[in-house]
């Protein structure tokens, strides 16, 4: 059960609209490896894991993203705030304007809908959580991408923020993978899902 | 398979504990819901009031005796969040 807390996790206050901006960070929204895949692909998988740590940071982490979700749709909200036709435009922002005037809409930089299809749940709980760490650094990357060519410093504030919360979850999911391998039976190290297989001598 | 006193007279107790939580809980919700387009209903505020309450009380009193309810309610020294059995698990022999 979740309970809505009316605040962002990060501050965003941005005063210069900048739709050609809003295009691009809009990915991390609804894009591959945007915060709405992040959140459904933990708060999915969490019902495979069979170990109390790695159910709560899947939850906890899950929870965290659906919160990022809300700075990232603050962001492009602001940025596409009192746009002239002319802006519109000149900026690239058109195709999206005439199918969602300034709504917010879960879809990549590139224009393509969301997709679970840029997620996995597979029962199995070393691919699971590889897969996490390699979408939190795929995360991280597109935010990179983003600071590469943003100038505005209310803009770059929280999307560096965002981007070291990417670093921390690949850190805390690599922690969780490590238990996990702890838990499993060493004589099975690969050979063995312990969501679905049934421990051997125990 | 033998039934001890205690067991039962616990899980009775957290049954009936958990049962004032879901339903206060769920009073909450709806009234919200209502709240949110009859702002000036001051019948459904009273109600919220009293509601929100009584959740309180029923979540203070089970996470009293069986863990947190919310990460940020942990009690005590040890991190007892991941302790207690999670929503989806109902139902396990």
């Amino acid at each position: 059960m979740w309970r809505y807390e009316k605040r962002l996790q990060y501050p965003v206050k941005i005063t210069n609209p900048d739709p050609q901006m809003a295009m691009f960070i809009m990915s991390q929204y609804g894009g591959p490896d945007g915060e709405a895949g992040a959140a459904m692909r933990y708060l999915s998988q969490r019902y495979a894991m069979p170990y109390k740590e790695g159910k709560g940071i899947l939850t906890d982490i899950g929870t965290e993203e659906l919160g990022h979700m809300e700075i990232v749709a603050a962001i492009i909200q602001q940025l596409t705030r009192n746009l002239t036709p002319q802006e519109i435009e000149d900026s690239g922002f058109g195709p999206y304007y005439i199918d969602h005037t300034t709504g917010i809409w879960p879809q990549s930089a590139g224009g393509v809908p969301f997709s679970a299809c840029a997620f996995q749940s597979k029962g199995d709980v070393i691919t699971d959580l590889i897969e996490d760490m390699a979408a939190e650094q795929k995360a991280r990357t597109t935010y990179d991408n983003i600071l590469r060519l943003a100038k505005d410093p209310d803009v770059c504030d929280p999307i560096r923020w965002l981007r070291e919360r990417e670093v921390v979850h690949f850190q805390r999911f690599g922690e969780a993978l490590r238990i996990t391998q702890d838990n499993l039976n060493s004589r099975n190290f690969y050979a063995f899902n312990p969501a679905f297989d049934r421990m051997q001598g125990q | 398979m033998m039934y001890d006193c205690e067991g039962v007279s616990m899980n009775m107790t957290e049954e009936a504990m958990r049962k004032q939580v879901y339903e206060t809980g769920f009073a909450l919700d709806d009234i919200i819901l209502y709240l949110d387009t009859h702002p000036m209903d001051m019948n459904a505020m009273n109600y919220y009031r009293f509601m929100r309450q009584a959740n309180e009380e029923a979540v203070r009193a089970y996470e009293q005796m069986f863990g947190p309810l919310m990460a940020d309610r942990v009690m005590g020294d040890t991190w007892s969040w991941l302790d207690n059995p999670w929503p989806w698990e109902g139902g396990k022999r």
